[in-house]
């Protein structure tokens, strides 16, 4: 399952996706907005998803993880628009027979995700905002 | 040509037509982006492509009537 969410988005929901009576592991990446950066304030994040490009995006690394890993399901959340601090930014879960493929395909998603896929997040400070880009 | 997140800021505006000459390859249309929007030139070294729903190399042919995406470096997560 591969979505963009606007509103809360709910971890649970990844998980419950890739059950699977196959598989005996399941490993999750939870996303939240850390409120400060560099030891300045952050009040909240402002995302924003070229939606066509991120999803084909969140395709592909579910393609590969099934290649490489041998995982049996993929779910690729992640918020757009406005999420405070504390909020959840992106979930990831994947299922696999045993856990160390579980554990090494997820942390192979989220470096992907950050890496590849199109979407960006804008820093609101107190006192002004930047986007960031690159990291 | 379409910009999207920090040079859809710096740049004022979310895109741009420009004039790149008969089957032009992306990299012809950045340039021609540099020249429209002298301030997004520093940026655009490091932007990538994409073309609906795919990322496109520099040396691509940008197909007729096709929106361009200028994707700056990504920061989800």
């Amino acid at each position: 399952m591969y979505r963009i969410v606007e509103g809360d988005l709910d971890p649970g929901a990844a998980l419950a996706a890739v059950k699977d009576p196959s598989c005996g592991a399941v490993a999750a990446f939870v996303g939240t907005v850390r409120g400060e950066r560099d030891g300045r304030r952050v009040l909240r994040l402002e995302y924003e998803v070229l939606e066509p490009l991120a999803l084909a995006e969140f395709a592909r690394i579910g393609e590969a993880l099934r290649a490489r890993h041998g995982v049996a399901g993929v779910a690729i959340l992640h918020r757009r628009g406005v999420v405070p601090v504390g909020g959840v930014s992106v979930a990831i879960a994947v299922a696999a027979p045993h856990r160390a493929a579980a554990l090494a395909a997820c942390a192979e998603a989220i470096e992907r995700l950050k890496r590849d896929a199109a979407i960006w997040k804008k820093e609101v400070y107190p006192d002004g905002h930047r986007w960031l880009e690159g990291s | 040509m379409r910009l999207h997140a920090g040079l859809k800021e710096r740049a004022g505006r979310a895109s741009f037509a420009v004039e790149a000459g008969d089957a032009p390859v992306v990299a012809a249309v950045r340039d021609a982006l540099a020249r429209a929007c002298p301030v997004l030139a520093p940026s655009l070294p490091a932007c990538r492509w994409a073309v609906h729903d795919a990322f496109v190399a520099a040396d691509a042919p940008v197909p007729e009537g096709a929106a361009l995406d200028c994707v700056p470096p990504v920061s989800g997560g």
